[in-house]
């Protein structure tokens, strides 16, 4: 019995080394000065630390902006599906209640290769000069983002009971009314966390991006493959603005981790 | 009504490209000289698609890494979702611990292994080098191109499995468990007979959504390896990608992606199908 336990230490020590580490040295990449990048066998602490990479990497090399752009994107994104994405899973949850061939439609979007999107939107931005600019990769996000925040809501308003909004409308309020002063707030914590599912969704889109933007608007995956040099790879630059990047969706993905697991699980037990 | 704007949405944004792609790779079109006009070409560029090698290629690559790193990701997520759903005092911070990989972007989760692994100084090379499994500066990235995509990959997104097989468990009944301890049943075999069936619709969820991600992923090979020594590890949509604004052969460009759509749906609809236990969600 206790060589089980052992054996269960262990392994949870060793799994949350193999995810921790890579952060870790993250961290240690963003504070070395340029001399000890390319030091054999690297330090695991660096003997020197330096401001340089954050200065460099975020000022001068657009860190800063990318990071900005990236949080816009995404942010910008995620309102705008979930204020589609609501208003539709209500009208399925509550007028359309036996429509399993239309959700599963609509979730079936998601699924769609992402790839397969770039070339069309290329050209078709490039005729309206939408290309290199933050409408169009949030409306290109949509593409992914909306049939899921459709689908979540259209769940998490299937727990919630009609009552509810009976009761409001025979107290006279409108639609608009019934959706703002009841349903929202009960269905608060879902919004949150599938906010911050299509949050993440959008922060990741890598593809898209690539296509469609190059100076004017660059996310992360625009701006990183721009700290490659064809003399040399600044690392320290690129850690450090990856670890800017990552402070605050971390801070939030912990202190939402309820909202989030809530979110997947549409509300919890029965 | 409510849904009308929703749809039509996702009706303009989704169709539209799926039209244009099919127009696009029916065509022949010289789009980097200016002035050219599409021409009616039928199906030529499917079947170059279908006669190229380097898309056979590619296809082997991106089939290699679904079959390792779903099944691993699935289990391990799996395992450290059921290790941690007793509530043991550090699981709060561990969970925190596991799930900041997925908060990363795919670019800067690319950048960290693409330093972890280069040979020179990256700090995987000493270690192994230290346990002495392998020779000094092996550089994995030039000769172990497709197992570095997938060490990566796993890192990233192990802890989504983590994340919806958490949500999962704690949304179980506890009646069939209960049941089947008062039976005498181990561990194991509650897990085997109890808990895994019912985890089932969750597990085929993760699966698919993780497939079709890793079919059409494009972040984490462009900057770990570029496609590897020459295309050894080059993924579909890197091709695609190439192909559209490389060589700017965008007619080609949209016949792959179209094959790569038919693919994928047909992959999907097959897994839907022959699941067992069918989906729930």
């Amino acid at each position: 019995m206790r060589l089980w336990t052992i054996g269960w230490i262990v392994a949870v020590a060793v799994v949350l080394f193999f995810f921790a580490a890579p952060l870790y040295w993250m961290v240690t990449m963003a504070f070395k000065p340029e001399i000890y990048w390319a030091f054999s066998p690297p330090p695991l602490f660096p003997p020197q630390t330096t401001s340089l990479n954050f200065y460099r990497g975020l000022l001068v090399m657009g860190g800063a902006k990318g990071i900005l752009d990236s949080l816009f994107i995404a942010t910008s994104n995620s309102l705008i599906s979930l204020f589609f994405g609501l208003l539709a899973g209500y009208g399925l949850s509550r007028y359309l209640p036996r429509s399993k061939n239309l959700s599963f439609f609509i979730l079936s979007q998601r699924m769609l290769p992402a790839v397969a999107f770039a070339v069309p939107f290329y050209l078709l931005y490039r005729s309206i000069h939408l290309y290199d600019s933050y409408l169009g990769i949030i409306l290109v996000d949509l593409t992914f983002n909306l049939p899921l925040a459709v689908w979540m809501m259209k769940n998490f308003l299937d727990e919630i009971p009609r009552e509810l909004d009976e009761s409001a409308q025979v107290d006279g309020a409108s639609l608009f009314r019934t959706l703002r002063s009841v349903v929202v707030p009960t269905a608060l914590p879902g919004i949150v966390g599938t906010g911050i599912l299509l949050f993440m969704f959008s922060w990741n889109e890598f593809v898209l991006n690539l296509f469609l933007t190059i100076v004017n608007v660059t996310p992360l995956p625009t701006l990183i493959p721009k700290f490659t040099g064809s003399h040399n790879i600044l690392y320290g630059d690129v850690s450090a603005v990856a670890l800017v990047a990552s402070i605050p969706i971390i801070i939030v993905v912990i202190a939402l981790q309820k909202q989030l697991v809530r979110a997947l699980t549409f509300g919890g037990v029965k | 009504m409510l849904v009308m704007p929703a749809i039509a949405i996702l009706l303009a944004l989704n169709l539209f490209p799926l039209i244009y792609d099919i127009f696009l790779s029916l065509v022949n079109w010289q789009i980097r000289f200016a002035g050219s006009q599409p021409t009616f070409a039928g199906a030529s560029n499917f079947a170059t698609v279908v006669t190229d090698p380097r898309f056979y290629n590619d296809v082997g690559v991106t089939l290699a890494l679904i079959a390792v790193v779903v099944p691993v990701e699935n289990f391990l997520g799996l395992g450290l979702a059921m290790l941690l759903s007793r509530k043991i005092r550090g699981s709060r911070v561990i969970g925190s611990i596991i799930i900041m990989p997925l908060a990363l972007s795919s670019a800067v989760a690319g950048m960290i292994w693409s330093i972890l692994l280069f040979c020179s100084f990256g700090p995987v090379d000493s270690i192994l080098e230290l346990l002495g499994i392998w020779r000094t500066c092996a550089n994995p990235l030039w000769n172990y191109p497709i197992q570095s995509i997938m060490v990566a990959d796993i890192w990233q997104w192990t802890p989504f499995f983590f994340l919806i097989f958490l949500a999962g468990l704690s949304s179980l009944p506890r009646e069939p468990l209960e049941a089947a301890q008062v039976d005498g049943a181990s561990a194991y075999q509650t897990f085997r007979h109890v808990t895994l069936p019912m985890l089932a619709p969750v597990m085929g969820v993760g699966v698919i959504l993780r497939m079709m991600d890793v079919f059409q992923t494009f972040g984490v090979p462009y900057i770990l390896t570029g496609g590897g020594p020459g295309v050894t590890s080059e993924t579909i949509a890197l091709y695609i990608y190439r192909a559209g604004l490389g060589f700017f052969n965008l007619t080609y460009a949209a016949a792959l992606a179209l094959v790569l759509l038919v693919v994928v749906s047909v992959l999907i609809t097959l897994f839907v199908r022959i699941y067992p236990g069918g989906l729930a969600r």
